[in-house]
């Protein structure tokens, strides 16, 4: 009962802005009553000699009587109600957006490239996004609030330094200036802050200001694209429902243009063009060395542009660098350019100082984007050119080094061609373990029986950061040291565990067959989706950066001429497979007898039919029983798997482009849902009689990458380097493979705003470090967007002075040997850290690290070898530049409870003041007191005695005609 | 018009009333026919000394009103007929029961009742005609036979005077004594609320009807009673033995009037359906004006032959 009345008054307190005014109400809507019952008693008496009219009357009036005078105390009371609202100033029964405490406001602005967005505004001139957010601020939302009843504080927060908030302490009216000169210093950043981030920051922010007996607002003025509500969706509505717990009342402000309408779900929005990627296959590369680059850009408007050129400068000149054209940009398609560039660091470069080694290559749209985002139209990376790539080659085999039957012969000669770029360094499994690492460009492992752990350690750590370990397999390979050290149950670099013997080896007659067995190809891709994978695209992809057959085919046909005569055949199950870091790009046909699988071919031929013969499929029937047919004989005949397994890759034709009509029936007819079972499966036979063991795999470790190559790179085990005309197609793969392997590092892609930093280990570098910054765009790099026109490349400015390092402990599990007994250890260390924490501006950021190394010639002392990297920082285009918007129901959907509001919707602004609507406000409950006013008094003069004749003419007309009547007749006097 | 002192008997004699009317009596001198002998004439052939005509004897007729004269030219037998003169006897009856009392402006309805029937009293006796007066309540209280001497005024002022209003009514019990007392062919006004039984008061007036009287109603009533002008809780006591009231006078007004309609047209459609002379008077009306209405119609409603 308690309860009730401590909920009773706290809903008074909180329902009435005056709640003693409603004791007073309460007071007054028993006073018709208490008058009545004075009335009562202060009658008057009269005597009376009309008494039978009177008693009549009563008799009749009396039901109609009770009535009308209940109606009327009724309608006294429900006046006197009324003005007891009135006075007490009810707020009615809905108490939200009603607030009496004071009220911090939290406005957290996007300034996320995407807010640049421009357009012409109503007054003509060129506006945006933020610039609109700006202004709902300063002339909606501020002088609003600064009418508010109680006091209002509001604090500006920008989603790309949520630090560094703006607190306009009590707003007046004089507040919305001062912010105006407070916001001219803004303008979209280069910065991506994802929403549900950014709205976590805004709530702690947020609270950190006033305690329970504040109210708090947050506005978020966004431009509501999809891709921050696509992405960080359930995010967004975690943290929304957390405010919502909080008490914290969101509004979302849309300020991009065309403004959201309500009747209107999904919003319009600007044409945009972006260059979403920008990288070349290799991060260091070689002078004279061709790179290719890979420019790919996205339209992410509604209509097609032609010709769209784009300039490659090479630190801000066009001369060194070129122009590439697309000619047709189809709306909401990606198009892949890639190009060569070659650096010639005699001419151009200063190879000697390490910081100009750096080149910075930078695309720029050249043609002027009608709307849309002008940042996202560069885009920067970076190359380091040397004057060689020096590559380290450990030998299984280092007697037989430059012999044929030696394993690095044909290899180096690739290496050592003209132009390659590569410094073949021979070396031992040993150097693994002294010599730094990091200075090579990748590491090839010929034939070598195993690494000590060090060695296993050093290569690991070579691997993760962005270096590359290529292997070819051989003889001498020791499979218990592979495995545990290099494969280490999964976790180590090498991608699959080795069986314990290689394939038996060839009888000569065996060899001879297979030499001349020269319509199948020995050597096959495992699956189409392959030909894309770094380590083969060159082979399978154009320069538009699509797939096409004739050149493949020119390369793949010479794999009919390989003979591989032994290699180490893995098993083709394990958990290898589920890792998704591994690739078996190329394998051995299945040379196991047709009998095999004679049985489930038919049984699959027999399925096909019964499926051809669904009328359905009639169109499908011919062409599929002409092929059934042919499995039988087929698979009867002895011989190998290859063409029952070409038959099947006719019968599925996913594999082949023959590129006739059959085969696009035949794609129409696996198409169809209902055949995709039986398509799974047969796509399973197919590939278990199609495909033998791997030959040719990639894994990604850490940054870097990883190939194995599970035959010899020497004549040893194959025929593929030597013997012509298989030999044609070693070459360009190893071309693949080396350009796969130094490519490493290079696939990260840092956007503006993540923190860029570098962590080494304090064992081999020094704590100090020296940065630079290059980039493009001339403006002073404060990280507010530059109108996307560039200037000349800023003047490379090295630190002058080493940078003391930011230390952080690491812990590491290792591995210490106590007698015979192996002991995991944790141990600490501590980690150098290089870190630049503003990276607003798109460029390219330098390091100079210093390492040390144990001197060659006194093993105990150090020395100290500078080292070099670069770090490209873009905008988020692909983010960014998709100014695709949510649709109000997304928003809805993930935002419980908030409202949404485009800056010309100006309804909700109102709630700002905080006046607390009560009915005095309301038009209607005057309206309602008049009513309730007028019908008391008409009821009252109706119930009451007012002398009019013609009222009493009505009701007796007799009494009427005696009040009338002259009392003095005029006539009399007359005469 | 200024209340007289209360304790005067003469104080109903009202001199603005009075004068007035006695303007009107000369005027109904001139006008032939009213209530005084000798200054009216009057439609009955009576005992007089204006000859009217000559008709033939029939056996039966009075001898005595031969005309032996012209016998005794022509020897055939003509009676004699004069104008009878018309000596009026007047009794005005004044209701005295206890709702007389009621009134709530200058007069109440038994002072006004009384000023009125003591100014016809002095009109009626001013022109050498009897007037009497009867006061009844339960019964008839006073009466006083009609005489035409001028202490007769005296004698009607003192006992209404000494009237004091109490009682229920009882129209049929008083006017049944008024018509058995009073001689026919005379005058009865009536000064009275009528707050009674309507079949009784009908019955009393057909009564008089039937005797030959010329009976005229002065229906008095307060303004109050017309227009029921209360307002306010109000405790109506009931006069005449009647029950008490507690109510809000306002609710019932429309009841009150409704039903006082009824009831003034049942009084006045019964009148005129017994050729009574009906009259709706209220207390605040001016009695002169009253009165001399009252003398005016009776005098144009008298088609006689007008004498100049």
């Amino acid at each position: 009962m308690d309860k009730f009345f401590d909920s009773l008054g706290n809903w008074i307190s909180t329902a009435f802005l005056f709640p003693w005014a409603l004791l007073a109400g309460a007071l007054l809507v028993s006073a018709p009553i208490i008058i009545h019952l004075i009335n009562r008693m202060r009658f008057k008496r009269v005597h009376w000699a009309a008494m039978e009219f009177l008693l009549k009357a009563q008799k009749r009036m009396k039901r109609k009587m009770i009535i009308e005078q209940l109606l009327l105390l009724l309608l006294r009371i429900l006046l006197m109600l009324l003005i007891g609202l009135l006075l007490a100033r009810f707020f009615g029964f809905d108490l939200s957006g009603q607030e009496a405490r004071s009220t911090h406001h939290l406005v957290l602005i996007d300034d996320s490239p995407s807010m640049a967005d421009s357009y012409k505004g109503e007054d003509g001139q060129q506006t945006d996004a933020l610039e609109q957010a700006k202004k709902v601020l300063t002339d909606q939302i501020a002088p609003t609030a600064s009418q508010a009843t109680t006091p209002q504080s509001l604090e500006v927060m920008w989603m790309s330094d949520p630090a560094n908030t703006r607190n306009f302490a009590r707003l007046n009216g004089g507040s919305a200036d001062e912010m105006k000169v407070y916001l001219t210093n803004y303008a979209p950043t280069t910065v991506r802050t994802d929403l549900a981030t950014a709205l976590r920051n805004a709530k702690e922010q947020i609270l950190k200001t006033g305690g329970s007996d504040t109210a708090r607002v947050l506005h978020v003025m966004t431009d509501c694209r999809s891709n921050d509500w696509a992405e960080h969706g359930p995010a967004i509505k975690g943290v929304v429902e957390e405010m919502n717990k909080a008490a914290i009342k969101v509004h979302i402000i849309d300020t991009s243009t065309p403004f959201r309408k309500a009747e209107k779900r999904v919003p319009l929005f600007n044409d945009n063009i972006a260059i979403i990627d920008f990288a070349p296959s290799k991060t260091v590369v070689a002078q004279y060395e061709p790179v290719e680059f890979t420019l790919r850009v996205q339209n992410f408007g509604t209509s097609e542009l032609k010709d769209v050129l784009f300039s490659i400068r090479v630190n801000g000149d066009e001369n060194l660098g070129k122009s590439e054209n697309i000619a047709s940009l189809p709306p909401g398609q990606i198009i892949t350019k890639k190009f060569d560039l070659t650096f010639n660091s005699d001419k151009d470069f200063n190879t000697e100082n390490p910081f100009k080694r750096f080149q910075l290559v930078s695309a720029v749209m050249k043609a002027e984007e009608p709307g849309g985002l002008a940042v996202d139209n560069s885009r920067h990376t970076v190359v380091e050119v040397r004057k060689k790539l020096p590559v380290l080659v450990i030998d299984g085999q280092p007697s037989l080094r430059d012999t044929r039957a030696g394993d690095s012969i044909y290899l180096k000669g690739h290496f050592q061609a003209n132009g390659s770029g590569y410094q073949w360094t021979p070396g031992t499994v040993g150097d693994l373990e002294k010599g730094e690492l990091s200075q090579y460009s990748f590491i090839l492992l010929l034939n070598v029986p195993g690494v000590t752990t060090a060695g296993r350690e050093a290569l690991e750590k070579y691997a993760q950061s962005g270096g590359g370990v290529g292997f070819f397999l051989g003889p001498n390979v020791k499979p218990p040291d592979y495995n545990k050290e290099l494969y280490r149950d999964g976790a180590g670099i090498f991608p699959v565990p080795l069986p314990t013997e290689p394939s038996p080896e060839l009888t000569p007659e065996k060899i001879e067959e297979k030499k001349f067995s020269i319509f199948q190809k020995k050597i096959l891709l495992r699956d189409p989706a392959m030909r894309f994978h770094p380590a083969l695209e060159g082979i399978y992809i154009n320069k538009s950066g699509q797939f096409d057959p004739k050149e493949a085919e020119s390369l793949e046909k010479f794999y009919r001429f390989v003979t591989i005569k032994r290699y180490w055949p893995v098993k083709r199950f394990g958990k290898w497979r589920d890792d998704k870091s591994i690739s078996e790009l190329y394998c051995l046909p299945n040379e196991d007898p047709r009998s095999n699988f004679e049985s489930q071919s038919l049984a699959a031929g027999k399925k096909i039919e019964e499926l051809a013969g669904d009328a359905d499929f009639a169109k499908f029937k011919k062409v599929l029983t002409d092929l059934v047919a042919k499995i039988r004989p087929v698979i009867s005949f002895a011989g190998d798997l290859s063409d029952a397994a070409a038959l099947f890759d006719r019968i599925l034709s996913d594999q082949t482009a023959e590129g006739d009509a059959e085969e696009a029936l035949l794609r129409e007819f696996w198409a169809n849902p209902k055949n995709a079972d039986l398509k799974a499966e047969l796509s399973r036979l197919r590939d278990t009689m199609k495909f033998g063991d791997p030959l040719y795999m990639a894994k990604t470790f850490g940054r870097g990458r990883v190939s194995v190559m599970f035959t010899t790179a020497g004549e040893a085990w194959n025929d593929w380097p030597s013997e012509k005309p298989g030999s044609a197609s070693f070459s360009p793969l190893v071309q693949e493979m080396t350009k796969y392997l130094s490519g490493g590092g290079s696939d990260e892609n840092r956007s503006c705003g993540d923190v860029v930093q570098l962590k080494v280990d304090s064992n081999n570098y020094a704590g100090k470090a020296r940065y630079a910054f290059i980039t493009h765009d001339g403006k002073p790099g404060d990280g507010r967007q530059a109108p996307g026109v560039l200037v000349d490349p800023a003047p490379l400015k090295v630190g002058d002075k080493d940078e003391v390092l930011e230390t952080e402990k690491f812990e590491e599990n290792i591995i210490v040997k106590e007698g015979d007994k192996e002991v995991v250890k944790m141990e600490t260390r501590d980690l150098f850290v290089a870190k630049i924490r503003d990276t607003k501006k798109p460029g390219v950021h330098l390091f100079e690290l210093t390492q040390l190394r144990a001197n060659p010639s006194n093993p105990t002392e150090k020395i100290e070898v500078k080292e070099y990297r670069a770090v490209p920082v873009n905008i988020d285009a692909i983010h960014e530049g998709d100014l695709q918007r949510a649709s109000s129901d997304d928003i809805a959907q993930q935002s419980p409870g908030v409202e949404i509001h485009a800056p010309d919707d100006t309804d909700w602004i109102d709630k700002l003041k905080n006046k607390k609507t009560d009915l005095t406000e309301l038009g209607w409950i005057f309206l309602a007191f008049i009513l309730v006013l007028m019908m008391e008094q008409a009821m009252s003069v109706r119930l009451s005695y007012h002398a009019d004749a013609d009222a009493l003419g009505n009701q007796s007309p007799s009494a009427a005609a005696a009040m009338r009547k002259p009392t003095v007749p005029q006539d009399v006097y007359e005469e | 018009m200024a209340r007289t002192d209360a304790d005067d008997p003469k104080r109903f004699f009202h001199p603005t009333t009075i004068s007035k009317i006695t303007q009107l009596d000369l005027r109904a001198k001139q006008v032939v026919e009213g209530f005084l002998s000798g200054m009216h004439k009057s439609p009955f052939f009576g005992q007089s000394i204006e000859f009217v005509q000559h008709r033939d004897y029939v056996p039966g007729d009075d001898i005595r009103h031969l005309d032996w004269k012209v016998w005794s030219k022509t020897n055939k037998f003509y009676i004699k007929q004069y104008e009878a003169e018309t000596n009026l006897r007047c009794a005005i009856v004044v209701d005295t029961s206890e709702s007389m009392v009621y009134g709530n402006g200058a007069m109440n309805k038994y002072e006004y009742a009384c000023t009125g029937a003591a100014c016809l009293a002095y009109l009626v006796v001013r022109q050498q005609d009897s007037a009497g007066l009867v006061s009844f309540g339960w019964d008839v209280k006073q009466a006083i036979p009609p005489k035409s001497s001028q202490r007769q005024l005296t004698a009607i002022a003192n006992t209404l005077h000494l009237s004091k209003p109490a009682q229920k009514t009882d129209m049929l019990k008083s006017l049944k004594t008024v018509a058995e007392t009073m001689p026919s062919r005379g005058v009865v006004i009536v000064f009275s609320d009528l707050l009674t039984d309507r079949e009784e008061l009908f019955k009393g007036l057909e009564m008089l009807r039937h005797r030959k009287q010329d009976v005229a109603v002065f229906h008095i009533m307060d303004d109050d009673e017309l227009t029921f002008p209360f307002g306010g809780m109000t405790k109506f006591e009931g006069m005449e033995e009647l029950p008490n009231i507690f109510c809000d006078p306002k609710a019932l007004r429309d009841g009150y009037l409704e039903a006082l309609e009824e009831y003034l047209v049942e009084v006045r459609r019964g009148c005129s359906r017994l050729g009574v002379d009906y009259n709706l008077v209220r207390t605040s009306d001016y009695l002169d004006a009253i009165l001399s209405k009252f003398l005016f119609r009776r005098m144009a409603e008298r088609k006689a032959p007008v004498r100049h």
